[in-house]
């Protein structure tokens, strides 16, 4: 509300505002009001009691007592008047002389009477006295019999006049003070009005102050009450895709299942969803993930469900069904509707889930279906799904009861395994074509447990998740270093050796002082040591990685880069790495035979290899056509069944001792 | 049309309360006949009729006695007379609005219909037994009881008309 012309008065009116809009405020100005208003009221009462004490004074009776006396006198000199014509007093004219001086009597009585003496006058003094006198004339003229009327009139008529000349002046006195009456009251009813209107100002300031803060303490409930709604809301509720949160969904399913209904959980991760944050940026990661809920979210209400973010790129959907079919059906659609392409930003944009199912009536065929073993068995048909590719549901059922249960107990022993000596160094044999030379080997770790040979394949990924890969890396290579190192020194041999590197070994430097351990002890010579890294591997922090790779190459080993040709290579990530050795990997071996194009790649990728000063090592060769034409086309060393399979490193070792011969039977 | 609700419901409750005030403080009185001035009381009717009353014709109305000071005696006399409003019943004109009431100096007092419904006027005849001289404010004086007439809203003093001579409706 700027008032005009004066800028700088628009905020102190606020001012004022906020202030009368504050209980203080409120207060003072109703204090003010009512003081102001005491006062004022007080003036008008004072005002108003003069006047009516004056009215109690004044009567009106006193002014027309002035008046009517005129006229009682008046009556009396008539009759006298008449007795003078007359001549004589006839008994008429006594009578009405007598009735006349009766009337002159009570009047002069009645205005002595009410004469008041605040009002006192001498001039009415002065008429009540000659009232007097006119009836103690009267009075005797009457007891005389009337001896002399000429004398009588004239008595009658000096006084007469003389009180009409008192009355003149009492009657100029009371139209004075009638006036000054009227006088007052006039302004006394101007004050009245002028408090009233004070009155209603002040109320109403008053009245505006009290809405104003009304307005002040709704605004700030329901700005309080909003906060705590969102409170509450954000307690249950995920920010971004509104759905329901981790703890409300555990909550809800806790309830569902202490009552004993059929019910099913979903698990629903985002396949390579760290790829689009990579890639895209946080925005489209956060679009992504919207699209994700809302598809999600629209599967399980339409199977009377619920859906929840549990947290990153984890979704989980309750639906109160067992059927096995309908499961399946629900979890299709859900692949479906996510699987719809999206818009960001004008782009078109797409991504895939993966899936693990499990019933609470299948779990409780097993055991007591709580939320942990629901989630559990949940969770091992999700690692099914991934494991098997990914954008894919899986249902857990009795089929799955074994690996579920093999899986368990891996993760249960596998921790154990190293301490219980449950893991075996495996070699397998690397050789050079020409000549069919074995040079190396490669090192591959088995586990005993549960009654047979896990590969690593198996376990690894366990590894992985629980972080004892470094472990198990170091575990490998201590041994493998140890044998090898020893049956050189034993048999004045010079074999390689290859170890397997988890990427988890190089988020820290500490591997390079681990290696450098290891060659000590060992006694074996670096330049013996080829350390293998997957090529798919997702390396975090290429810069750290380039600056590990460098000490550990300072140390004089060799660094191979494993499984090339099944996924991401550049360039730069090769010079990166700065391998000293490709492995192609032996999916590019089993086309080599009927493909051209396998036979192109193959031609390719060793002459890239060449032009990058890198050996190659050729992968999964099994049969003697392959390895010729591998030959053929340039390749020098090679792996695979044709060579020699993985057995215990003795074993191996050992039979390097034998003349290798074109093929072994097994 | 609210106004005369009003005054309708005011005129009930005036009734009610004049059923209340009449038999309390005027006793009814047997009065022995006494000579009585020449006065007289006109009393015209709603058509124009008159009909006059000497002293000794009005007693035989009802007569009541009742003992009070007045604004002019402070001393209590004893006045007996008659009701106003039977004087006007019997003329018809106990339900008029308003009366005009002329004295013999021809002081003219205006009542109005609540003052002799609500309270009980008497015109006295007598004081202390003997006739009212002029002298004393009679022959006929409107006389309401001192207690009554001190706290009631409606009566004021120019109702305690003295020398009365004449009653006539006021229309």
């Amino acid at each position: 509300m700027p008032i005009e012309g004066d800028p700088q008065s628009a905020p102190l009116l606020d001012r004022v505002l906020d202030t009368l809009a504050t209980r203080t405020g409120l207060v003072a100005a109703l204090a003010m009001l009512l003081a102001v208003g005491a006062y004022t009221g007080a003036y008008v009462e004072r005002a108003v009691r003069a006047i009516e004490h004056q009215e109690r004074i004044f009567d009106a009776r006193q002014a027309r007592n002035g008046f009517v006396s005129i006229s009682d006198i008046q009556r009396l000199n008539l009759v006298i008047v008449d007795a003078l014509r007359e001549g004589q007093v006839t008994p008429e004219i006594a009578e009405r002389f007598e009735r006349s001086a009766d009337i002159v009597y009570v009047r002069a009585e009645s205005f002595r009477r009410t004469l008041a003496p605040e009002l006192w006058d001498p001039a009415a003094e002065r008429a009540i006295e000659g009232l007097e006198e006119l009836i103690e004339i009267s009075d005797r003229a009457i007891a005389q019999g009337f001896p002399d009327i000429p004398a009588l009139a004239t008595q009658i008529t000096l006084v007469s006049d003389r009180i009409r000349g008192d009355l003149a002046i009492w009657n100029d006195e009371m139209r004075r003070v009638q006036g000054g009456l009227l006088a007052d009251k006039s302004s006394a009813i101007r004050a009245q009005r002028r408090v009233v209107w004070f009155s209603l100002a002040g109320l109403t300031v008053v009245g505006v102050g009290a809405l104003l803060l009304l307005r002040r303490e709704v605004i700030g409930r329901i700005a309080r009450r909003q906060a705590e709604e969102r409170v509450a809301y954000l307690a249950y509720f995920d920010a971004l895709t509104k759905l329901p949160n981790r703890p409300q969904f555990q909550e809800r399913l806790e309830t569902l299942l202490s009552r004993g209904e059929d019910i099913a959980l979903y698990f629903v991760d985002l396949d390579h969803f760290k790829g689009i944050n990579d890639t895209y940026g946080h925005a489209a990661g956060d679009a992504t993930l919207q699209h994700v809920a809302r598809a999600i979210w629209k599967q399980a209400i339409a199977s009377n469900g619920f859906a929840a973010r549990l947290g990153g790129d984890e979704f989980a959907v309750v639906v109160p069904h067992a059927n096995a079919k309908r499961l399946i059906s629900i979890g299709q659609s859900i692949l479906e509707g996510v699987h719809a392409p999206f818009a960001f930003e004008g782009e078109g944009m797409q991504i895939s889930v993966s899936i693990g199912v499990a019933s609470s009536k299948t779990v409780a065929s097993e055991t007591r279906p709580t939320l942990d073993t629901l989630a559990r068995y949940t969770d091992f048909a999700l690692y099914v799904s991934k494991e098997e590719g990914r954008n894919r549901q899986t249902l857990y059922d009795e089929s799955l009861k074994a690996r579920y249960m093999e899986r368990r107990s891996m993760l249960d022993a596998l921790p154990r395994a190293i301490s219980d000596g449950a893991l075996d160094v495996y070699f397998q044999p690397k050789v050079a074509l020409e000549g069919r030379r074995v040079y190396g080997f490669e090192a591959l770790v088995r586990w005993r447990h549960g009654g047979r040979i896990i590969p690593p394949a198996e376990f690894i990924g366990i590894a992985e998740e629980s972080g004892m890969i470094v472990e198990l890396d170091v575990f490998v290579l201590e041994k493998a270093a140890r044998v090898i190192s020893d049956w050189n020194a034993r048999f004045g041999t010079d074999h390689a050796i290859s170890v397997n590197l988890s990427s988890l070994n190089f988020n820290s430097p500490r591997i390079i002082g681990k290696v450098e351990r290891i060659l000590a002890e060992t006694g074996l010579r670096p330049e013996l040591l080829t350390l293998e890294i997957t090529e798919t591997v997702e390396l975090r922090d290429w810069e750290k990685v380039h600056v590990i790779l460098t000490s550990l190459r300072s140390l004089g080993c060799r660094i191979a880069v494993d499984d090339f040709g099944t996924g991401f290579s550049s360039m730069a990530y090769l010079r990166a790495i700065m391998a000293d050795e490709l492995k192609i990997d032996r999916a590019l071996m089993r086309e080599i035979e009927t493909s051209d194009q396998a036979r192109f790649v193959f031609d390719t990728v060793l002459d890239l290899a060449s032009n990058l000063g890198m050996d190659v090592v050729v992968e999964g060769v099994e049969t003697e056509a392959q390895a010729e034409i591998v030959e053929s086309l340039g390749a020098r060393y090679a792996q695979g069944f044709l060579f020699g399979r993985p057995e215990a490193a003795q074993d191996a070792l050992e039979r390097t001792r034998v003349p290798v011969r074109r093929s072994i039977s097994l | 049309m609210l106004s005369g609700l009003v005054r309708a419901v005011a005129f009930l409750v005036l009734v009610a309360l004049a059923g209340t005030a009449s038999a309390d403080s005027m006793t009814p009185v047997k009065l022995e006949p006494i000579a009585h001035s020449d006065a007289q009381l006109t009393v015209a009717g709603r058509d124009g009729e008159t009909v006059t009353y000497s002293v000794s014709e009005l007693e035989t109305f009802e007569t009541y006695r009742i003992v009070t000071a007045t604004p002019w005696r402070k001393t209590p006399a004893t006045f007996e007379g008659v009701l106003l409003r039977d004087v006007l019943a019997a003329s018809n004109l106990d339900q008029m609005q308003a009366i005009r009431v002329t004295a013999e100096n021809d002081f003219t007092s205006d009542l109005e219909r609540d003052i002799w419904l609500s309270v009980p006027v008497m015109i006295a005849t007598r004081v202390d037994g003997q006739p009212i001289s002029r002298r004393e404010r009679g022959p006929l004086l409107f006389v309401v009881e001192d207690a009554i007439y001190q706290t009631s809203e409606v009566t004021e003093e120019r109702h305690l008309v003295w020398m009365a001579a004449r009653i006539e409706p006021l229309l």
